[in-house]
């Protein structure tokens, strides 16, 4: 009996363990920065030596490849802000923060940003139960904090918070510009099936496609709802249970590693020929996959951004820059996390110089915020309004296409066809109104 | 009928899966008395090893039907390489402490191998697919699968059935159980404890990795793919009873039925199936469903 005992008590030191490393996690903190910059000498009065700036994602985990790339589009875009002077003459020094090991976990290292390492502003967050948990917290620890990858529409719609913004689209605009664009390739469809993660961005997302899928098609029949638990990499039920119903359009916002391993275990099983997948942030799959990558596919991209097609090089200078230096230093092509985190970047910089010219001198993190409401910006020729959640919520055009037979000549994977960048109006709500509301209110049977 | 079928045949190939990764955590503990926390960073070792074996035989442009060899190679290989080097240098000088220094060692060697997977492969996707596409597929119950998930079933049993011939039809394995049984006695007969404990491990580890290099064809390997494994492992073992490689068997078969069952008929429930399992059967046999107290635990 003693021996049982102890093994059932080891069982819950192990489970404990086990929960701490889900929680609390397998993450490790890069606590430094790169490329750090000198103090310069600033003009404006009541400037400091350096603007401490965080810079956080996920650097392990599933989705390090995602946060990877956001952080090396901020490097690059930090060092082209200090070799250009910096903001108001004031460098950037940024301090790359992993995102993994779990939301208590983020809030204490968020904490530990603002009271030991003293930063000014803190960018990015993947995780939407991350942005949930930590806004309130930089609400009371009075930090300019601007969110990027994290998509939930929970985070201005159930809340009002002073010192949190997010400078890219949620997944609002992203599902209602994919029940949008399914109609222009499917305009006969009669059953969906949606398969997301059980946590906030999976049921948001879920809700928007599903609200809006309805109103545009009266009729449309959801035929199975399934919830894989995010974590989950193996999905042969799902996709077993998604083929036996037969469905027209099968919904997914399953994303990064995951999404990877989903389109990989269904391409075989012949999925994609059966229905017409939409997942509405693949892109980063269709770079990863490469030329793997099935045909057919409606594929949208995280806040908005598809490579090559949003930001366009072809039309912007700077863009086209960037994805140059970017191409030449890491080998690889930027991904829509790169331009979240530029978004970012480039917001704080808009609102910093918009607060500095309105005052006359080095302003305070409120007057900062101050600017930042409601602000309109350019970002690699995006035209970024901070339009909704009272002046917190960015709105800007919404890629989406389909994956076709030609190929990048250089990198190999499936270009998109039929692409139709959606205005940020005709796929965001007008302001004040939440956004599930505003799909309501549309006329039956027609968009807004 | 149809819809049994089907979550008959996806319960089968879950459990199958559930079974690779889990075995070598049962057998492991049941012959040294270890959790090894480090089993998922094994999985995910074999997993990349398979997966970049794969990658450079087929740039030879040999025949990828023996992809499939390569794949077992390379789970040997990093089993062998991974699981010597983690018994010799690692486990072997904490076996007399306490069982919770044992449990945060594999836990540390977990969070280092973790980082040395990131350090050798990186952080961005591997795919060796190949193998996954060649069987083709086929149609059961009305709908398609991809005859790969079929080995899964014949790789758990082939498994099973070896470690079953080892400890009960070899020397070995009699040397096993007498070790595990009573390592003193088995010293004083003579018998090198330290190397059969080596070599017990090494088993261990080549199911983690085999698991992993099986699994590399259907999934996208990127950092921290050892962790839902090790909780599903766990949980797996915990059902079954620690130690007890018939009860990883059957808690690998009931978690993957139930879970097929719930996905197919109460989607909702998909993520509380594995541990509702758990609680039922921790709240009425706390040692799990095989884990009586008894001297032959493997």
């Amino acid at each position: 009996m003693k021996t049982t005992v102890k093994k059932v008590s080891m069982f819950w030191l192990l489970i404990g363990l086990i929960s701490c490393l889900v929680l609390d996690g397998f993450a490790f903190k890069v606590p430094i920065a790169s490329g750090q910059a000198k103090p310069s000498s600033p003009s404006i009065p009541k400037a400091p030596k350096e603007l401490k700036v965080a810079l956080v994602d996920f650097l392990s985990g599933p989705p390090a490849k995602a946060g990877t790339a956001a952080i090396n589009a901020g490097r690059i875009l930090i060092e082209q802000i200090n070799q250009a002077g910096g903001i108001g003459g004031v460098k950037i020094r940024p301090i790359i923060v992993d995102e993994a090991g779990g939301v208590e976990k983020q809030v204490t290292e968020y904490r530990r940003l603002v009271l030991d390492e003293k930063v000014d502003a803190i960018l990015g967050y993947l995780s939407s139960a991350d942005c949930l948990a930590i806004a309130p917290v930089a609400d009371e620890l009075k930090t300019l904090t601007i969110y990027n990858g994290c998509g939930t529409s929970k985070l201005f719609e159930q809340a009002d918070y002073k010192y949190v913004f997010r400078a890219v689209n949620y997944e609002g605009a992203e599902n209602v510009a994919a029940a949008l664009y399914v109609l222009t390739i499917k305009p006969d469809l009669k059953t969906v099936v949606g398969i997301n993660q059980d946590y906030a961005w999976g049921r948001d997302s879920w809700e928007t496609f599903d609200h809006a899928i309805r109103r545009l098609k009266p009729g449309v029949k959801v035929v199975e709802t399934l919830w894989p638990k995010l974590g989950a990499v193996e999905f042969s039920t799902e996709i077993s249970k998604a083929l036996a119903a037969k469905p027209d359009v099968l919904h997914t916002s399953l994303w990064a590693g995951f999404l990877d391993s989903f389109i990989k275990q269904a391409a075989p099983r012949g999925l994609f020929k059966e229905t017409q997948v939409v997942v509405t942030v693949g892109e980063r799959s269709i770079v990863t996959i490469g030329k793997e990558m099935p045909e057919g596919v409606i594929v949208g991209g995280r806040g908005g951004f598809v490579p090559y097609i949003l930001p366009d090089p072809k039309a912007n200078a700077e863009a086209k820059k960037f994805y140059e230096i970017y191409e030449a230093r890491f080998g690889e092509i930027p991904i829509a996390d790169s331009f979240n985190m530029v978004q970012d970047i480039l917001a704080m910089k808009a609102a910093y110089e918009k607060a500095i010219k309105a005052h006359g001198r080095w302003p305070t993190t409120e007057e900062v915020i101050k600017a930042l409401e409601f602000l309109e910006f350019d970002s690699l020729g995006v035209r970024v309004s901070m339009a909704l959640g009272k002046g917190h919520q960015a709105i800007h055009p919404q890629v989406f296409g389909i994956t076709g037979t030609q190929r990048h000549p250089k990198w190999g994977f499936p270009l998109l066809e039929k692409v139709k960048i959606f205005p940020a109006e005709k796929v965001n709500p007008p302001p004040g109104v939440k956004h599930l509301d505003w799909i309501d209110s549309w006329p039956v049977g027609k968009g807004p | 009928m149809k819809i049994l079928t089907i979550i008959f045949v996806d319960g089968i190939v879950f459990a199958s899966w559930l079974f690779l990764v889990s075995v070598g955590l049962t057998f492991i503990y049941g012959v040294l008395r270890i959790l090894n926390v480090a089993h998922g960073s094994l999985y995910a070792l074999g997993g990349y090893m398979g997966a970049s074996m794969v990658l450079y035989y087929l740039q030879t442009g040999a025949t990828p039907y023996l992809t499939y060899f390569v794949l077992l190679g390379a789970a040997l290989f990093i089993g062998i390489v991974a699981g010597s080097l983690i018994e010799t240098i690692f486990l072997r000088r904490v076996y007399h402490r306490e069982e919770e220094v044992q449990l945060l060692l594999t836990f540390s060697l977990f969070l280092i191998l973790e980082d040395v997977i990131k350090l050798v492969w990186g952080v961005s996707p591997y795919f060796a697919d190949k193998p996954y596409a060649l069987l083709g597929q086929m149609r059961l119950g009305g709908i398609i699968y991809a005859q790969y998930v079929f080995l899964l079933p014949g790789i758990a049993l082939a498994s099973g059935a070896i470690i079953w011939g080892i400890i009960n039809r070899t020397r070995f394995g009699k040397i096993i159980i007498s070790v595990t049984t009573d390592r003193e006695i088995c010293t004083s007969l003579g018998v090198n404890v330290p190397r059969v404990r080596t070599f017990a491990f090494i088993i261990g580890a080549i199911l983690a990795t085999l698991g992993g290099a099986f699994t590399a064809p259907m999934t996208a390997l990127v950092p921290g793919i050892g962790v839902e494994v090790i909780v599903l492992a766990f949980a797996v073992v915990a059902i079954g009873g620690m130690g007890s490689v018939g009860g990883a068997v059957l808690g690998s078969l009931l978690v993957g039925l139930a879970r097929a069952a719930a996905i197919h008929l109460f989607p909702e429930l998909d993520l509380f199936t594995i541990y509702l399992v758990m609680s039922l059967v921790l709240l009425f046999r706390p040692q799990g469903l095989f884990g009586e107290v008894e001297v032959r635990r493997i």
